[in-house]
C-alpha cells in the first residue's frame, strides 16, 4: 500500500511541474523541463570535481519570452537554439534590440517555415532582417533537407489542443526523462548518486559517455558534450565530403530565398562555433574538419550575409564558452554581438531597401 | 511502456497496490484500465487499432456461438479472422509487400506504383492479433465457450503483463483465471519477483552489455573481420536468447506476482538435441500457436510425404514473416524449415548410429547439442542482417579465413570484452544446473534471508551495471543500444 501510494505520488510529480521540483535538490526552470540542468554538463555526469562553483544560475528574470515583441511588429527576426536563449545572462536577441533600438522577436525553433505558418505570419511591404542562428552541430541535422514552405495555416482547433493537452499530461512523452532526474536530482538520492559517480572516476577513471572528454582542473574544471567529440555527423571529427557541406550550403539558401519570396526576409546565417572546436587545443592537437570555414565558403558563393565567429574566437584571449556548460559567457556573447551589428550596418549601407 | 524502464517501475507497484486493495468484482476494471493505460503509453492514438481487435472478435465470437447454421458460423470467422489480419497485414506487411513488388517491377523496367503510407508499426499488434485469433477459432471449433463479458474479454487481449512480447496466451489458459479470486500470497510474490530479477538480469545485464558489440559489427558489415562476425554471432545467439527470454521471464513474474499463471515461453533451448526440439523449447507459444492454427489445419504429417514436408517448410516461412517484414526473416524462417526436412530424411541414421536421446553418452549428447546449437547460429545471421545482402556478405567474411583477427579489440576497454566472456559462460552454467533440475531445489533450502541476500545482490548488479558502469562506460564510437531487441522485432 505504502508503495502504490509513493508510486502514486511520483507519478504527479514528474507531470506537476511545482511538486516535481519539490523533490529536486537544485531546482530546474519553469517551463524547461528537461532531465539535465539546462547546458550544464555537470548534470550529465555528476562527479563532483566537475561541479563549477562560479558558473552563474538560470534566472527566470533572463528570460527574453516574457518581454517579447509580437512576431508581426517585430523589426528583427530571430530564430535558433539555446545560444539565443535564456541561459545565464541577458540573451543575445534582447541584447541585440538595445544596440539598434528596435523591436526583436526570438522564437526557439529550427524551422521558422513550419512556425510561421502555425503563427499565421503574413509578408511584410517592408522587408525585415531574419537573422538565423544554429549551434555548429545542429546545421547538419536542420539542412539535410531543404526546409519545406507551408502555403496553407497550420492551426490546431481549441478542441484538438485540450484533447492533447489533457493526453499529453496523462500519457507523458517526457516522464522517464524526468523519473531519472528524480533519480539522480532528488534530494534524497543526489548526495548518494554523486558519491557513487564520483568513486567511480577517482578509482576506475569513469566518467559518463555524455562528457567523454575533459579536463581536470581544480580552479577550473573542463567538460565537452558528447556530440561534439564522437565519430557522429555532429562532431569535430566527422569526416564531412565537399559534397556534403554543398548540399547543407544549397538548403541554407533554399531557406533564405524561401524566407525572401514568402516573407520578405532578408536572412542572415549565424553558426556559433561548437566548445570544442575552439578549445580541443586544450586536449590535444586533432585535425578539425573544417566544417565551419568549408560552410563559410560555401555560403558566401551563395551570396548569403554570414557572421563569422570562427576567427574572431580563435583570435580571442579571453575564454569565451562556460568551461563546464555548452554556451557561450558573457564574453562570447559580446564578439557575436559586435559582429552581428557590424555584419547589420554593412549589409544596410549596401543596401537601402532594409530599414 | 517497457519493463525496463522506472515508469514501469513506478506504474507496477502502484496497480499491485490497487489490485491487492480492490475486491474482487472490481479487479478486472482496474487490470483493464491499467492496461489499456500500459498500451497507449507507447501511442494514445493508436489504441483504436486494440480496441477494433477486441471489438471484432468479441463480436465474432458471440455470433459464431448463436448461430445455429453452419454457414453463418463460417461467415462470422470469416468476418473476424480477415479483419484481424487485414489489420495486421496493413500496418505491418503494406509497406514491405508494396515496396518488394515496387522492385521487383522496375527490374523490368516496369513502372508499378503501390504507394508507401508512413504509418508507425503499432506496439504488439502481432502479439494480440494472434491471441485474438487463437480465441475466435476457438470458440468456432467448440474448443472454447464464447466470452460473454466484454470487459473481461477486452482484458484478455489486453493483459499488460503480456501485451507487447507474448507470451501468447491461450483464451482457455487465461480467460478462466479472470474469474479466480486471486489473493495475496507472500511465496507466490516472491516467486514472482525473483522471476522478474531474473528476467531483468537476463535482458539488462546480458543482453544489453552484448548488444554493444552485436550492434557494432553487423551495423557496419563492410567495415569488420570474420572473427569479428564470428564473435558477434555467437553474442548475439545468447543476446537475443536473453532478450526475449528475459522479456517473457519478466512477463510471467509479473503475472505471478497477481496470481496469474501464464505459459512457460523458453525452455533453455540451446540444450535441444535437434531443431525439432529446439522449436519445442523456443518461444513455445508462438510454435504451439503455429502448430495448432496453421501446421494443422495445412494436414500437418497426416498428409502424403511431399505434402508434410510442405507443410512444414510453409509454417516455418510463415513463422519468419511474422517476426518482422523483411526477407531476412522469412530466410530465417525458411532456413529451419529445411532444417527440420532435412531432419526428416537424417532420423534413421541418427537412430542407428545415436540411438536414443536418453540413452546416448553425455560426449555424443554434447555434440549434438554443439551441432544444433550451430545451426540455430547460422540461421540467426539472416535474422540480425540487416538485409539479405549484408547477410550472405557475413556469412562469406566467416567461412573467409584469411580475416580472422581483431576481435577484442572493439571494445573500448578490454574488460567491456572479457566480462561479456564471463556473462555468457556464467548463463550458460546456470542453465546446465537448471537443466540437470540441481539449482533449484538447492535454492529452495536455503534460509529465507539467504534467498533475499541472492535476490538483493542479483538487484544491486543490474543496478551497478546499468547505471553505474554503463553511464560511466566511455564509449569509442556512439552506437545506439536500442531499448528491447524484442521491440524491434517483436512488438508489431
Amino acid at each position: 500500500m505504502i508503495s502504490g501510494l509513493i508510486c502514486g505520488i511520483l507519478f504527479f510529480a514528474v507531470r506537476i511541474e511545482p511538486l516535481f521540483n519539490f523533490f529536486l535538490a537544485d531546482k530546474l526552470i519553469s517551463g524547461y523541463w528537461e532531465n539535465r540542468k539546462y547546458g550544464e554538463l555537470y548534470y550529465f555526469n555528476m562527479i563532483s570535481h566537475f561541479k563549477e562553483e562560479n558558473l552563474p544560475p538560470t534566472l527566470e528574470k533572463y528570460r527574453f519570452s516574457e518581454r517579447f515583441p509580437s512576431i508581426d511588429s517585430a523589426d528583427i527576426l530571430t530564430y535558433g537554439d539555446s545560444f539565443f536563449d535564456f541561459s545565464r545572462m541577458v540573451t543575445f536577441p534582447e541584447r541585440l534590440g538595445k544596440e539598434l533600438n528596435a523591436k526583436v522577436y526570438y522564437e526557439r525553433f529550427g524551422l521558422p517555415l513550419q512556425s510561421f505558418s502555425e503563427k499565421g505570419y503574413q509578408k511584410s511591404s517592408k522587408q525585415k532582417f531574419f537573422l538565423y542562428e544554429s549551434a555548429e552541430r545542429y546545421i547538419p541535422s536542420r539542412f539535410t533537407e531543404p526546409q519545406p514552405y507551408y502555403d496553407f495555416q497550420i492551426k490546431e482547433s481549441d478542441k484538438s489542443k485540450i484533447y492533447h493537452s489533457v493526453m499529453n499530461f496523462i500519457f507523458s512523452k517526457n516522464s522517464e526523462a524526468l523519473y531519472n532526474s528524480l533519480l539522480f536530482q532528488s534530494y534524497i538520492s543526489k548526495p548518494f548518486y554523486c558519491a557513487i559517480s564520483t568513486f567511480k572516476f577517482d578509482i576506475f577513471g569513469y566518467i559518463s559517455n555524455s562528457t567523454p572528454k575533459y579536463i581536470l582542473n581544480k580552479k577550473e574544471p573542463w567538460l565537452f558534450y558528447s556530440e561534439e567529440v564522437n565519430d557522429q555527423i555532429t562532431s569535430f571529427y566527422y569526416p564531412y565530403t565537399d559534397n556534403q557541406i554543398e548540399a547543407y550550403c544549397d538548403n541554407i539558401m533554399d531557406l533564405s530565398k524561401k524566407l525572401e519570396k514568402y516573407y520578405n526576409l532578408k536572412m542572415i546565417f549565424m553558426p556559433i562555433p561548437g566548445k570544442y572546436t575552439i578549445y580541443h587545443t586544450l586536449l590535444n592537437n586533432d585535425k578539425y574538419n573544417d566544417f565551419l570555414p568549408r560552410l563559410y565558403k560555401g555560403l558566401e558563393k551563395r551570396g548569403i550575409p554570414v557572421v563569422k565567429l570562427l576567427g574572431k574566437y580563435k583570435e580571442s584571449k579571453e575564454v569565451l564558452y562556460y568551461s563546464t556548460d555548452t554556451h557561450w559567457n558573457q564574453k562570447g556573447l559580446d564578439i557575436a554581438l559586435d559582429e552581428t551589428v557590424s555584419l547589420l550596418d554593412s549589409i544596410k549601407s549596401n543596401n537601402i531597401k532594409i530599414q | 511502456m517497457l519493463f525496463n524502464s522506472i515508469e514501469f517501475l513506478i506504474f507496477f507497484p502502484a496497480v499491485i497496490a490497487g489490485y491487492f486493495a480492490l475486491p474482487h468484482r472490481f479487479r478486472w476494471i482496474l487490470l483493464l484500465l491499467a492496461s489499456y493505460y500500459f498500451y497507449m503509453c507507447w501511442n494514445y492514438n493508436y489504441v483504436v487499432l486494440i480496441a477494433t481487435a477486441t471489438g471484432i472478435n468479441y463480436l465474432s465470437g458471440y455470433f459464431i456461438a448463436k448461430s445455429n447454421s453452419k454457414l453463418w458460423k463460417k461467415v462470422f470467422l470469416s468476418l473476424g479472422v480477415v479483419t484481424s489480419l487485414a489489420i495486421l497485414f496493413f500496418y505491418k506487411y503494406f509497406n514491405f509487400f508494396g515496396n518488394s513488388i515496387n522492385e521487383v517491377f522496375s527490374a523490368m523496367n516496369v513502372m508499378a506504383a503501390i504507394p508507401h503510407y508512413n504509418v508507425l508499426l503499432p506496439v504488439g499488434i502481432s502479439f494480440y492479433t494472434f491471441q485474438t485469433l487463437s480465441y475466435t477459432i476457438d470458440v468456432y471449433f467448440g474448443k472454447q465457450p464464447v466470452e460473454k463479458h466484454f470487459g473481461i474479454f477486452a482484458l484478455y487481449v489486453s493483459f499488460f503483463p503480456q501485451l507487447v512480447a507474448g507470451p501468447i496466451e491461450r483464451s482457455l489458459n487465461l480467460l478462466p483465471q479472470f474469474y479466480e479470486k486471486h489473493k495475496f500470497d507472500y511465496s507466490q510474490i516472491r516467486d514472482g519477483i525473483v522471476l522478474m530479477a531474473w528476467g531483468f538480469f537476463k535482458k539488462i545485464v546480458i543482453a544489453d552489455r552484448l548488444s554493444e558489440y552485436v550492434n557494432i559489427v553487423y551495423n557496419n558489415p563492410t567495415d569488420h573481420s570474420g572473427m569479428q562476425f564470428l564473435m558477434a554471432t555467437f553474442f548475439f545467439c545468447f543476446q537475443i536468447y536473453c532478450d526475449f527470454s528475459g522479456y517473457s521471464d519478466i512477463a510471467l513474474g509479473t503475472a505471478q506476482i497477481m496470481g496469474f499463471r501464464l505459459m512457460t515461453n523458453f525452455r533453455r533451448p540451446y540444450f535441444a538435441l535437434n531443431i525439432k526440439e529446439f522449436w519445442q523449447r523456443w518461444h513455445i507459444s508462438l510454435s504451439t500457436w503455429f502448430r495448432d492454427y496453421v501446421y494443422i489445419p495445412m494436414g500437418g504429417n497426416r498428409v502424403v510425404k511431399w505434402r508434410w514436408k510442405l507443410n512444414l517448410f510453409i509454417t516455418f516461412l510463415v513463422s519468419g514473416i511474422w517476426h518482422g517484414a523483411n526477407w531476412t526473416f522469412a530466410i530465417w524462417g525458411a532456413l529451419h524449415g529445411v532444417y527440420q526436412i532435412i531432419e526428416i530424411y537424417t532420423v534413421k541414421f541418427k537412430e542407428k548410429y545415436l540411438k536414443s536421446a536418453d540413452k546416448i553418452s553425455n560426449f555424443s549428447r554434447i555434440g549434438q547439442i554443439l551441432f544444433t546449437f550451430s545451426l540455430v547460429a547460422f540461421a540467426w545471421i539472416f535474422f540480425r542482417a540487416n538485409t539479405v545482402k549484408e547477410a550472405f556478405l557475413v556469412i562469406g567474411k566467416i567461412f573467409s579465413v584469411n580475416s580472422y583477427s581483431g576481435a577484442i579489440n572493439l571494445f573500448h576497454f578490454k574488460i567491456d570484452f572479457l566480462l561479456s566472456i564471463i556473462l555468457v559462460i556464467s548463463l550458460i552454467t546456470i542453465e546446465v544446473f537448471l537443466e540437470n533440475g540441481k539449482l533449484v531445489p538447492k535454492l529452495r533450502v536455503l534460509k529465507r534471508s539467504a534467498k533475499w541476500v541472492l535476490l538483493i545482490g542479483m538487484a544491486l548488479i543490474i543496478m551497478s551495471i546499468l547505471k553505474v558502469y554503463e553511464r560511466a562506460f566511455v564509449k569509442k564510437n556512439n552506437y545506439d543500444f536500442g531499448p528491447y531487441l524484442w521491440n524491434s522485432f517483436f512488438c508489431s
